[in-house]
């Protein structure tokens, strides 16, 4: 049922967000109220995206779902070939 | 919770260890970018769009968010946005740093004034304009010489110049890069040049932090190797300092001193010193953290992450112990060796294996475009992390480590 549930908050909220910026995001599992995240697009290897993943996406479920305890992205950002912000040098 | 408003430019690569401090601490965090987030809408109260080029702006669109939503703390995360910050927390009348000493310390020339004028030991330096004549400027130089930006960091656009047709050379090198669009949004300071004195000497940075005027160290890091020129790449912090405790101690003092001439009074600080026969010299004081993904080479009390020691004080919370590990550690900046597209980066398994590294973070992504400096941005590759029993061992670690690190970088010539 959770699991439901977080995936119509990425399906309706989520997704049509972070599409914006030529991203997605594919719910991959719950387990032991964590959810598990594999962001793609234009969010692999973005250098914002601790802070849509933090202040964004993990906010967003929490407020739903109150019972998820913590949301991790299991992405290798260093994969990414099209980011949509790049670190620098600061 | 309190709730600290924290600047972040999309660039930057400390927003993963401020946001895991955040968390740690679970205090209230609001995010501001220059660019807006995608997620922004829907998250009003933790995201937020600012303009770090005009910080009265940004301060004005601060003080509507906080009758919704109110600020405890503000803090910037780098040099630009430590001048917003204050800009933003005198608006809000919070404590903070006062705008003069923010930009002060972020534009070199005016940094270089107030330490002079407070006695400290620096550099010989003219400030000059991007379209003065550079053959007319190195008749009245003296040899050998840096041209430097009064605003960018990690190196960018610092060269040596040793002769009136090195610095002529420089100087071309130099204009470019403040010509770049990205450079001139900073404004008139992205239309002068810092000629200053090179001093000889080892250089070392310091980590510190202000309380109410007062001056923690936190870490003495060594370079140990060569920072001679024509380009200044930063590629090994270690710490603790190899230099004589005295030394360390003089370093110390003429830290606090500069900093009671910039009249920086709170939080993070870096400073970057030479020292040679006639004692330490402010190169650099940012009122910011250490750069870069370096503070993971970092932990204070029982396991502090210099974020969370920086958002601690900020929002006037308890530290504790500001005593650093006593186990040796270090950094590798990895560097740009030339220019072209990042193809691939071998060696990552053969080069963790090697005892004492604890973390290799490759922050380049493949296909990406590389400069290296003086014009480079990204710096660097990635961080190479080592911990080990003597600050020689952790050097030699990290050595070793980036020896069997391959960086495949296709040329490519950039317009």
């Amino acid at each position: 049922m959770m699991k439901e549930k977080i995936q119509e908050l990425i399906d309706t909220k989520i997704n049509p967000g972070v599409a914006g910026h030529g991203g997605h995001v594919e719910l991959l599992d719950v387990k032991d109220n964590v959810v598990y995240l594999k962001l793609g697009g234009g969010c692999q290897g973005c250098g914002m995206v601790n802070v849509t993943l933090k202040q964004g996406i993990e906010k967003i479920i929490k407020a739903e779902v109150p019972e998820v305890r913590e949301v991790i992205d299991t992405t290798d950002h260093k994969g990414g070939t099209n980011p949509f912000y790049q670190a620098s040098d600061k | 919770m309190p709730r600290l408003l924290l600047l972040l430019p999309t660039a930057t690569y400390r927003t993963e260890a401020f946001l895991n401090a955040a968390g740690k601490l679970g205090i209230e965090l609001t995010v501001a970018s220059e660019k807006s987030n995608v997620l922004e809408n829907q998250q009003p109260h933790g995201l937020l769009t600012l303009n770090f080029h005009e910080p009265e702006k940004a301060a004005r669109s601060v003080v509507e968010f906080a009758k919704r939503v109110p600020i405890d703390a503000v803090l910037g995360v780098d040099d630009e946005t430590t001048v917003v910050a204050a800009v933003v927390s005198a608006a809000l009348s919070l404590h903070y740093n006062s705008v003069i000493a923010t930009s002060a310390a972020q534009n070199k020339y005016q940094m270089r004034e107030l330490l002079q004028k407070g006695g400290l030991p620096v550099p010989r330096y003219i400030k000059v304009s991007i379209e003065d004549d550079p053959a007319v400027l190195a008749q009245n130089i003296a040899f050998p010489c840096v041209v430097k930006p009064l605003i960018l960091s990690a190196s960018r656009g610092v060269i040596r110049a040793d002769d009136p047709a090195g610095f002529i050379s420089a100087f071309w090198r130099l204009k470019a890069i403040l010509r770049t669009p990205e450079v001139a949004a900073h404004g008139p300071a992205a239309q002068e040049i810092l000629v200053e004195d090179f001093i000889p000497g080892r250089e070392v940075a310091l980590e510190g932090l202000l309380t109410k005027g007062e001056l923690h160290v936190l870490a003495f890091f060594d370079k140990p190797d060569p920072l001679d020129g024509p380009f200044f790449e930063e590629m090994i912090y270690v710490t603790p300092s190899r230099l004589p405790a005295s030394i360390q101690k003089e370093i110390g003092s003429c830290t606090a001193r500069a900093l009671k001439a910039l009249e920086l009074k709170d939080g993070p600080v870096h400073a970057e010193l030479r020292v040679n026969e006639r004692g330490p010299w402010i190169i650099e004081i940012a009122a910011r953290s250490i750069g870069g993904r370096c503070s993971r080479a970092l932990r204070f009390g029982t396991g502090m992450s210099l974020e969370e020691v920086i958002l601690r004080n900020a929002l006037g919370m308890e530290i504790g112990s500001l005593e650093r590990e006593r186990q040796p550690a270090g950094v590798m900046m990895i560097p740009v060796s030339r220019a072209g597209v990042l193809r691939e980066v071998r060696g990552e398994e053969k080069a963790r294996a090697v005892p004492g590294i604890e973390e290799i973070d490759i922050t380049v992504h493949r296909g990406q475009k590389l400069l290296p400096l003086p014009e480079g941005s990204p710096s660097y590759i990635g961080f190479i992390f080592a911990r080990a029993d003597t600050p020689e061992r952790v050097e030699a670690t990290l050595r070793e480590a980036h020896q069997r690190l391959e960086v495949i970088i296709t040329p490519q010539d950039f317009d």
